[in-house]
């Protein structure tokens, strides 16, 4: 391999990498209030479409983008309404979500299949940063969500180790009935901790359609919002512990989509074998962490998927 | 009110249906389609006629096979969210029976249902063991399965298995007529019918009358009892599993045996829908037949309004918003009934 495709590979292994870093911090902040939102794959593809639609209409990126959020953002208020205030079932909600949002994205994209003129996200090398050997091509010539990401995994891990707000969410999630006699609105937390990783579902999906795969594709999110749920349990509930995980599996994605062009031994190998890398990956990576976890005893917020009901004792 | 308390949760899901219809009202007419000659064609199109109606049975059959696999699981709290893997790995399990196994004609029939179920049963078994022995989430195993299923399935139908006589089409030789279900009549319909409905009473007496199905539901309702109890819930865990995908895997035999006869590439969503629909009953077996004939009139409603030149995904956007509104509703009437339960105890 030359230095020019180790580089390449590596480049787009962060590119690819960075939806499920987007959608998996969002539903790591949202498992940490107690929820569990298993409608990311859902949330995602209408994020695509919006984005796309918006990018085509306005000739803006950064409009699509915004509102890509803004719709992920809605449907997380919506789908709070029901797990926080309705206390229907979460896995339930979500699997339902999936479908509605499958349905929404092929109804509002079908007139954008195979449209091309959307405007795209485009690289924008950082001045010094990009002239470095190696490390400029590989992180410092990509689009500004890119960059985005590299600073949004610190800042909710600063958010939810050093602030009180942060704290209050931690708590949420572990014991809802202390947090609500500290003082802190469950139920508030729980929105605004949904509406968030709604909303970072989303801005993944957006990248998708803007950043990554440059058009809108039914079903574009092809199972990534179920590898950004994986991602959580990956990390352990914890923000930094993320990195690893979604650079693992954008390098995945990356030799599905490659392996071939190495020649020889893998030109032979059918593509759909290769595509089932990732998800072969992400059981195996699941089961060694298992072992982990159970030594570590690592595990879920306490409260996770369990509705808040004030007048219970718990 | 107080003496049927199922008017309560009949009268909320309908009013369920009529608010998911108004609302679908609102994107027809946002869309300029005319609203009432389109929920007309979406009813006569699906139980207005008997034509309609055998269809919605025939989509109905997958849906309550998978509905039963979820029942089984979700009754012992046990997420298996891969009934669509499952379901695609009975159709390898059919076909492979079909076209390779070296039978006599007779015993045909009984090998394509026990290879379907079989298939389905190790697809259940992988997550269910990963749990018990590597704490494994089986959420998350048996959905990154889903996807491995739907490419294995590809990878077939594009490649070793492809049909030469089948010029540029994904498909699968043709089965030998033995290995296809027997149909009634010209209705389209055909033994995976009975084997659902056979499943849905085998269950309901399982559950009502066995220790096993007993020891099932106290596991699911905690975990600390049923070990208190000296339940061994890995080993029941895993046992949930293999039935839960040998019954989704049933749900696969009909898709390829039923009528197309090949193995062809297909991601019908029934094992999706089928948690849905699961829930709709209750996890409550003797109600899982009524509810998948509820998902399968919406979806021979939905081909009946394709034929009218509506967009088929204006149909899943309604289905997912009737089971938006009769989750609230439900889990509503639901809760108040425990509460007047309480009350009354007190």
């Amino acid at each position: 391999m030359t230095p020019d495709l180790v580089i390449a590979v590596l480049a787009a292994t962060l590119t690819a990498a960075t939806p499920l870093l987007f959608a998996g911090i969002g539903e790591l902040v949202v498992e940490r209030s107690g929820l569990l939102n298993l409608g990311v794959e859902g949330m995602m593809l209408v994020g695509a479409v919006t984005a796309f639609a918006v990018s085509v209409a306005t000739g803006s990126a950064a409009a699509g983008i915004a509102a890509s959020m803004l719709v992920g953002a809605v449907l997380g208020l919506a789908a709070a309404v029901l797990v926080v205030t309705v206390r229907a079932d979460q896995v339930v909600t979500g699997l339902t979500i999936v479908i509605l949002g499958d349905g929404l994205s092929r109804f509002f994209g079908q007139s954008l299949v195979g449209v091309s003129g959307a405007a795209l996200l485009s690289p924008v090398p950082v001045p010094l940063l990009a002239d470095i050997p190696w490390i400029g091509p590989i992180f410092f010539r990509q689009n500004l969500l890119v960059y985005l990401s590299y600073i949004l995994v610190p800042a909710v891990w600063y958010f939810m180790y050093r602030t009180r707000p942060g704290l209050a969410l931690r708590a949420t999630g572990e014991r809802p009935s202390a947090a609500d006699l500290g003082g802190h609105n469950v139920f508030l937390i729980r929105y605004l901790a949904l509406a968030f990783g709604s909303a970072m579902a989303g801005l993944a999906g957006g990248f998708l359609a803007l950043g990554y795969l440059n058009a809108w594709v039914e079903g574009i999110s092809a199972g990534r919002g179920w590898v950004a749920l994986a991602l959580v349990i990956l990390a352990g509930w914890h923000p930094i512990r993320l990195i690893g995980g979604a650079y693992l599996f954008g390098f995945a994605y990356i030799m599905a989509f490659q392996i071939q062009t190495f020649g020889g031994v893998f030109q032979e190998v059918s593509t759909y074998l290769v595509q089932m890398f990732p998800y072969l990956l992400a059981i195996v990576v699941l089961a060694i962490m298992g072992r982990r976890f159970r030594r570590h005893r690592v595990g879920p917020p306490a409260a996770l998927a369990l509705p808040y009901v004030r007048e219970e004792r718990s | 009110m107080t003496r049927a308390p199922w008017l309560v949760d009949v009268a909320a899901f309908l009013g369920a249906v009529a608010l998911a219809l108004a609302l679908g009202a609102g994107a027809l007419l946002i869309t300029g389609t005319p609203v009432l000659p389109t929920y007309a064609s979406m009813f006569s199109g699906s139980i207005g006629s008997l034509y309609g109606l055998q269809s919605s049975i025939g989509f109905a059959v997958p849906i309550a096979f998978c509905a039963l696999a979820a029942a089984v699981a979700f009754r012992a709290q046990v997420w298996n969210i891969g009934g669509e893997g499952q379901l695609l790995l009975g159709t390898f399990g059919t076909t492979l029976a079909a076209l390779y196994l070296p039978v006599p004609e007779p015993l045909m029939l009984p090998a394509v249902i026990l290879a379907a179920a079989a298939a389905g049963a190790l697809w259940g078994l992988l997550p269910g063991v990963l749990k018990v022995w590597l704490g494994v989430n089986e959420v998350l195993s048996s959905l990154m399965l889903n996807y491995v299923a739907l490419l294995w399935i590809d990878f077939l139908v594009f490649g070793p298995w492809k049909d030469p006589a089948m010029a540029g089409w994904p498909y699968s030789k043709p089965f030998p007529p033995g290995a296809m279900l027997p149909q009634f009549g010209t209705s389209g319909l055909n033994l995976s019918l009975v084997l659902a409905l056979g499943v849905a009473v085998v269950f309901a007496v399982m559950f009502r009358y066995s220790r096993w199905g007993f020891e099932t539901t106290v596991i699911g309702y905690s975990h600390a009892a049923a070990r208190y109890a000296a339940m061994n819930v890995a080993r029941k865990t895993v046992q949930v599993m293999l039935i839960s995908g040998a019954v989704a895997g049933l749900a696969g035999l009909g898709e390829v045996s039923g009528a197309a006869g090949r193995l062809y590439h297909m991601s019908p969503g029934y094992g999706y829908v089928g948690i849905l629909v699961s829930w709709l009953a209750s996890h409550n077996p003797l109600l899982i037949p009524f509810a998948a004939l509820f998902y399968g009139v919406l979806i021979q409603g939905g081909s009946a309004l394709q034929i009218a030149q509506v967009d088929p995904s204006l149909v899943r956007i309604l289905q997912a918003a009737i089971i938006l509104f009769a989750l609230a509703a439900l889990t509503l009437t639901r809760r108040y009934r425990l509460a007047r339960i309480e009350r009354r105890a007190a």
